[in-house]
């Protein structure tokens, strides 16, 4: 099941969003958008294209999405293939609630979800097992 | 054909015997080779330096033996263990026995060798170029596999993404120290080489 991630408009510290975005990379999100403003979400997703290299980028419309997919070797995206099927969703208060809001869609046959930003994708996309966090707990004793 | 009584036999053997004992063992000879040695020992007149041998955290103290030659560098002469030491009392394990080799093996690294992603040879590079190079890598890696939150909201700060192995030769303090350190990077993988 792929997931969507959009991250919000405004920028507090531009490290900390970029880190975000580096970090939903290398957790295994499918595409990261950005919410609000178009003008705005060209810049973004343009900053975001410099410091990832996997992660596929919706852009806002079709008009200038040439240049994105240039920046970004290929990975802009204006609309939704023909053949994918993509979900928006809340996300759920849980992990267990996740895990099974992920497996209904599936059986539905979505291609993935599209979910708002929240600090606790990371962890979600990262270890999708529902609380089998076992590693962590033989290292901490 | 001389005549050779029983009493001349006799006095002739004890003077060739007496002989060979002064002269043809050389006993003179041996006393002065034998004093050259004592003279000549190898640590003789050197700088004895008290060092811990580094292989494992046992500690075991080290005598090391340096002399300076004429052209201003330190030759090291002898390592062994040290007869003071309550760790050790002057034994070494033959890992530690072979500290001398360790130090002036010609087949030892000097310097960090350093293979950039796609090359083929590795090339000598400076200490400062690898601190940088690891302090970059570890600032990469901790950016993208860092959990604030888990997925039912607690607040967890690790950094997955790193893990972390501690030396065998780590005294308890320096144990400890990388454990802080490592823990202040948010590093929940944490092991230690004990060999103790």
């Amino acid at each position: 099941m792929k997931v969507a991630v959009i991250l919000p408009a405004s920028i507090v510290d531009a490290g900390d969003y970029l880190a975000n975005a580096r970090a939903l990379e290398a957790a295994g999100a499918e595409m990261i958008g950005v919410d609000g403003d178009p003008e705005l979400q060209w810049m973004i997703l343009a900053a975001i294209a410099a410091v990832t290299s996997r992660v596929k980028l919706r852009a806002p419309s079709e008009q200038r999405v040439d240049l994105l997919d240039r920046l970004s070797r290929g990975r802009a995206l204006a609309n939704e293939p023909a053949h994918e099927r993509w979900v928006p969703i809340v996300l759920p208060a849980d992990r267990a609630s996740w895990a099974a809001v992920l497996h209904d869609h599936e059986e539905a046959g979505a291609t993935g979800v599209v979910v708002p930003w929240d600090e606790r994708l990371i962890d979600l996309l990262r270890n999708p097992e529902p609380e089998d966090r076992s590693d962590l707990l033989m290292s901490t004793g | 054909m001389p005549t050779v009584t029983r009493r001349d036999f006799l006095k002739f053997s004890a003077a060739g015997a007496g002989a060979v004992a002064l002269s043809g063992l050389g006993f003179d000879e041996a006393l002065a080779k034998s004093t050259q040695i004592k003279q000549n020992l190898r640590i003789a007149g050197a700088k004895e330096s008290h060092s811990v041998c580094p292989y494992c955290a046992v500690g075991c103290s080290l005598v090391a033996y340096t002399r300076q030659s004429s052209d201003g560098s330190t030759q090291l002469l002898q390592i062994e263990g040290d007869p003071d030491s309550p760790v050790n009392e002057g034994r070494l394990c033959p890992k530690g026995a072979t500290a001398m080799q360790l130090a002036i093996s010609p087949r030892r690294v000097e310097s960090p060798q350093y293979r950039a992603p796609g090359a083929t040879a590795w090339k000598s590079v400076s200490w400062d170029f690898v601190l940088d190079k690891i302090a970059n890598n570890i600032k990469a890696s901790r950016d993208a596999t860092f959990v604030t939150t888990d997925g039912n909201g607690n607040t967890v700060n690790r950094t997955e993404g790193i893990a972390f192995a501690g030396g065998a030769a780590f005294s308890s303090e320096e144990g400890y120290f990388a454990t802080k350190l490592m823990r202040g990077l948010g590093l929940v993988h944490l092991e230690q080489q004990a060999r103790v």
